[in-house]
């Protein structure tokens, strides 16, 4: 082919990349022959690829993974991994707002929770919790989906900025309308930890014919466990 | 072992020429199909911008440089990267 026969657009950027910062068209096509040998992949920064890498290696995902298999809950290990990206990102002093948004875009709310309830230590505490509730291990992979799948009406996370007795009143009619065998309250920073201990305690004024508490927190973190008695008297 | 090859410092024109180079086309903005329409992350379904784009293995997927994505791609294709 001749060089008039060429689309006059590609000649020009052709000519552009000759030219700029050595990306020749020789090693650009070198570079393609190697992807297209699965030898190389273009990828952007290396943080988000190896911190994607990094959670994939992780206990606590690889114990998630074991129990929840199959493609049906593809979806979960995701929300989980990205919950542990958002941990590695918390911890890192790093800004997640991004992350949660696009969570929740693809997600919706039950999603961002899910990613959420492993981003703050609760996933694997609610382990914890149903190891000591004498759990046999089929029922462990049935309890940690029934978990996942009714996050909304088993897990709240306190907000700073809730109104606490109407928070207060929507979680024990949550715990009436299914009386899970756990519900958890979950709170994150001073103020809404503040307002998590109040809520707990109205809560429980309820409840507590039915429910035990336990009380799992670190610096920034308060997780509130609400475990029916009956089941624990089994 | 599989080469990550990072495409922040390449110029605008060098990407829209490797996505040439591999069946695809651009208008220097979004990363387009060959016939013009604009390439959809496969997790996402936002338009992907050359400016983010990766691109990896599995039929040559393109994608947004952001954690949902990759980390949705690991768990459909596994541990390739």
């Amino acid at each position: 082919m001749s060089s008039e026969d060429k689309d006059p657009l590609v000649s020009a950027t052709e000519g552009v990349v000759r030219g700029v910062l050595g990306w020749t068209e020789e090693k650009l096509k070198e570079c393609v022959e190697k992807f297209r040998n699965r030898d190389l992949v273009f990828i952007r920064d290396k943080d988000t690829i190896q911190r994607a890498k990094d959670v994939r290696k992780k206990g606590e995902f690889a114990f998630f993974k074991h129990y929840v298999k199959g493609k049906e809950f593809q979806q979960y290990r995701i929300q989980f991994q990205l919950g542990l990206t958002l941990r590695s990102l918390e911890k890192k002093g790093l800004d997640f707002s991004g992350l949660k948004n696009t969570i929740f875009k693809k997600y919706d709310k039950q999603g961002l929770h899910i990613a959420q309830f492993v981003q703050n230590g609760i996933f694997s505490k609610y382990v914890g919790n149903l190891l000591e509730q004498d759990n046999t291990e089929h029922e462990i992979p049935r309890e940690i989906i029934k978990v996942l799948h009714n996050i909304e009406s088993t897990v709240s996370f306190i907000k700073k900025t809730d109104d606490i007795r109407q928070k207060s009143k929507e979680i024990v009619s949550k715990i009436y309308a299914t009386s899970p065998q756990t519900f958890i309250i979950s709170s994150s920073g001073n103020e809404a930890m503040k307002k998590c201990r109040k809520i707990k305690v109205i809560v429980m004024q309820d409840i507590s014919s039915s429910y035990d508490d336990e009380l799992f927190s670190s610096k920034h973190k308060e997780i509130y466990f609400l475990n029916r008695v009956n089941d624990l008297a089994d | 072992m599989t080469e990550l090859f990072s495409l922040i410092d390449m110029p605008k024109d060098a990407k829209v020429f490797l996505l040439k180079e591999l069946g695809y086309d651009s208008d220097g903005i979004y990363a387009k199909h060959k016939n013009g329409t604009i390439i959809l992350d496969r997790y996402t379904e936002e338009p992907v911008k050359v400016d983010n784009m990766i691109i990896l293995p599995g039929s040559e997927i393109i994608l947004d440089n952001n954690p949902l994505s990759v980390s949705s791609y690991l768990e459909e294709f596994g541990d390739v990267l």
